[in-house]
C-alpha cells in the first residue's frame, strides 16, 4: 500500500473531522456532523491486505484519540484506545464480509461507514465503561437515548458523506496500489 | 522459509499492539500526561488545514449569536433607535429643504428671461395659504409669513402660480400677508400686452395689442381693443406694466376667454381676459420678493 498517499489521506480526514465537517453540522439535531475517518477505515479494510488493515486501522485510530476533543482526560491528556480499538473491530468485521460483497460499490462503502460508526461508538462506550470499574479510575457518566439518537444519526449522515467521499476514494484506487500477499487480485469485486 | 515471513512478525505484532492499547486504556489519567505531547506532534501536519478548514466553516457558517446571555443589547438598541430617530429627523429636514429648493427652482426655470436678466432679480419666497373667502373670489387671501422672509416681501410684491400672475402684495403684518388678487376691483388698471399662445405655430405678430386692463370685481379682467386687432380666444395676455415690479413683466395674467364688439364704439371691441389660476385654488403660491432680505 502507498503509505504517501496513506498519510495524505489521513491527514485530510482529519483535518475535515477537526474543521470542515463543521460546515455540514446539523445544529438544529444537537449537532450532528458527518465523520471521514470512519469512510477512510472501512475503504481500507475493504481493499488492503489483513494484516495491513489492522495496523491502518489502529493507527488511524490513536490519531483520532490525539485529536482535539476526543478522549480529553484533562491537562491535555488523551485516553488511548476508544478509537483505536473501534476501528481494530470494525475491520475485523469487515474483513470477515468483504470477500462476499460487492467492494467497489460506492453503496458498500457507504452502508459500512454507516456500521462503521455504530461498531467503532461500541467499541468505546465498552472501553469506557471498563476503564470506569477500574478503581483508580472515575466511573463513567453520560450516556443515555439522546446519545444514542444522536449517534445514529451521525452514523447515517457519515453514510451520505460515504457516498461522494466512496467516490473519490474508489476513483484514486490505483494510486493506494493494495495488493494482496499472494499477488492476486481475484478477490476485488 | 516461508513467503510472508514479514506478515506473520505483523500478524504476532498485532495482538501485542492491541494489548498495550488495551492497557494504555485503561489507565489513570495521571499516567497519560505524555499523550498531550504525542498529540501536539501527531497534529502539526493537521493543523495549517483544518486552520484553513475552520476559517472556511466560520466563513460558510458564522456562530449564532446567544439570545438568552445578560448583554447590554437593550441600551445599545436604544441609542440606536434614538441615532436612528435623529438621522430620520435630520433626513426628513434636508428632504424637505430639497423640496422647497426644487419648487424655487422650477418657478425660477419658469420665470421669463427678462426677470432673471433683472439686475434685481427676484427673491422666491414660498407662502402658505391660511385664509380665503369661499364665497368670494376675488376677495383678498391670507398667507403665512413665516419669520425669514418678512424682510424679503415688500408691499407690491408679485405672487405668482407657475407662470401665472395670481396677485400682488398687499400688506405685510407682523404674522400674516394680505394677497390682493389681480381680478380685485382695488388692483386698478393694468398695462399688458397680448401674446398668441403658441408664437412658433402663428403667422401673427408677437405682440397683438397692448391693453389696458380693469379687474370687473367678478373674477375677470376686461380691455378695449382696436377692432383691426387680429386678436382671438385663447390668446395669452401678459403683464407689461411699469407701476408692478420689473419682475413681472412677461408674466400671464389670463387669457382671452370672450372677444365681443361695443354697439356704442364700432371701431373697438371688448376683450374678456380670465386668469389660468387664482391663487384660492392652491395651498401656497411664490412671491417673487423684492425685499433686501438674505435667504437664510
Amino acid at each position: 500500500m502507498n503509505v504517501i498517499v496513506l498519510i495524505i489521506a489521513s491527514v485530510l480526514a482529519l483535518a475535515f473531522d477537526s474543521s470542515f465537517a463543521g460546515i455540514f453540522t446539523l445544529r438544529s439535531t444537537g449537532s450532528i456532523s458527518p465523520q471521514a475517518m470512519p469512510c477512510l477505515v472501512v475503504f481500507i479494510a475493504l481493499f488492503a491486505p489483513e494484516t495491513t488493515a489492522f495496523f491502518v486501522a489502529l493507527c488511524l485510530g490513536f490519531l483520532v484519540d490525539l485529536s482535539p476533543g476526543h478522549g480529553q482526560l484533562g491537562d491535555g491528556a488523551h485516553l488511548i484506545g476508544p478509537n483505536a480499538l473501534g476501528f481494530v473491530i470494525t475491520t475485523l468485521l469487515i474483513l470477515k464480509v468483504r470477500n462476499v460483497v460487492f467492494r467497489r460499490r460506492i453503496m458498500t462503502i457507504a452502508f459500512f461507514a454507516v456500521g462503521a460508526v455504530v461498531v467503532t461508538a461500541a467499541v468505546q462506550a465498552f472501553v469506557l465503561i471498563t476503564r470506569g470499574f477500574m478503581p483508580w479510575n472515575p466511573p463513567v457518566v453520560g450516556g443515555g437515548f439522546g446519545e444514542f439518537a444522536k449517534l445514529f444519526g451521525t452514523a447515517i449522515y457519515t453514510g451520505l458523506l460515504a457516498v461522494p467521499l466512496g467516490w473519490c476514494l474508489l476513483a484514486t484506487i490505483g494510486m493506494w496500489k493494495f495488493h494482496s500477499p499472494s499477488g492476486r487480485k481475484a478477490t476485488w469485486r | 522459509m516461508s513467503n510472508y515471513g514479514t506478515f506473520r512478525k505483523r500478524a504476532k505484532a498485532l495482538p501485542i499492539a492491541i494489548v498495550i492499547t488495551i492497557f494504555f486504556a485503561m489507565f489513570p489519567a495521571s499516567w497519560l500526561s505524555w499523550t498531550s505531547d504525542l498529540s501536539d506532534l501527531v497534529r502539526v501536519p493537521v493543523t495549517p488545514i483544518s486552520h484553513v478548514g475552520l476559517m472556511i466553516k466560520s466563513w460558510v457558517r458564522p456562530a449564532i449569536e446567544p439570545s438568552d446571555l445578560p448583554t447590554d443589547e437593550q441600551e445599545r438598541q436604544e441609542l440606536a433607535v434614538a441615532e436612528r430617530d435623529h438621522y430620520r429627523q435630520l433626513y426628513h429636514a434636508q428632504m424637505l429643504r430639497a423640496t422647497e429648493l426644487a419648487d424655487q427652482l422650477r418657478t425660477l426655470q419658469l420665470l421669463p428671461k427678462t426677470a432673471l436678466r433683472n439686475p434685481t432679480p427676484p427673491l422666491v419666497v414660498s407662502l402658505d395659504l391660511t385664509g380665503i373667502n369661499p364665497n368670494d373670489d376675488t376677495s383678498t387671501i391670507e398667507l403665512k409669513l413665516s419669520r425669514h422672509t418678512s424682510e424679503r416681501i415688500l408691499e407690491g410684491d408679485i405672487a405668482i402660480v407657475g407662470r401665472d400672475i395670481v396677485g400682488r402684495i398687499a400688506r405685510v403684518g407682523m404674522t400674516r400677508v394680505e394677497l390682493l388678487p389681480a381680478t380685485h376691483i382695488e388692483s386698478g388698471f393694468i398695462r399688458a400686452g397680448i401674446v398668441p399662445s403658441h408664437p412658433l405655430k402663428d403667422n401673427r405678430a408677437p405682440l397683438l395689442a397692448e391693453v389696458l386692463l380693469q379687474p370687473t370685481g367678478d373674477g375677470y379682467l376686461t380691455a378695449e381693443i382696436s377692432s383691426d386687432r387680429d386678436v382671438q380666444e385663447y390668446d395669452l395676455v401678459v403683464l407689461d406694466d411699469s407701476n408692478w415690479p420689473v419682475s413681472g413683466n412677461g408674466l400671464v395674467l389670463g387669457i382671452v376667454t370672450n372677444i365681443s364688439s361695443l354697439d356704442e364704439a364700432p371701431l373697438r371691441k371688448v376683450v374678456k381676459v380670465t386668469p389660468r389660476q387664482r391663487a384660492r385654488e392652491h395651498a401656497r403660491v411664490v412671491v417673487l420678493g423684492t425685499g433686501e432680505g438674505e435667504e437664510e
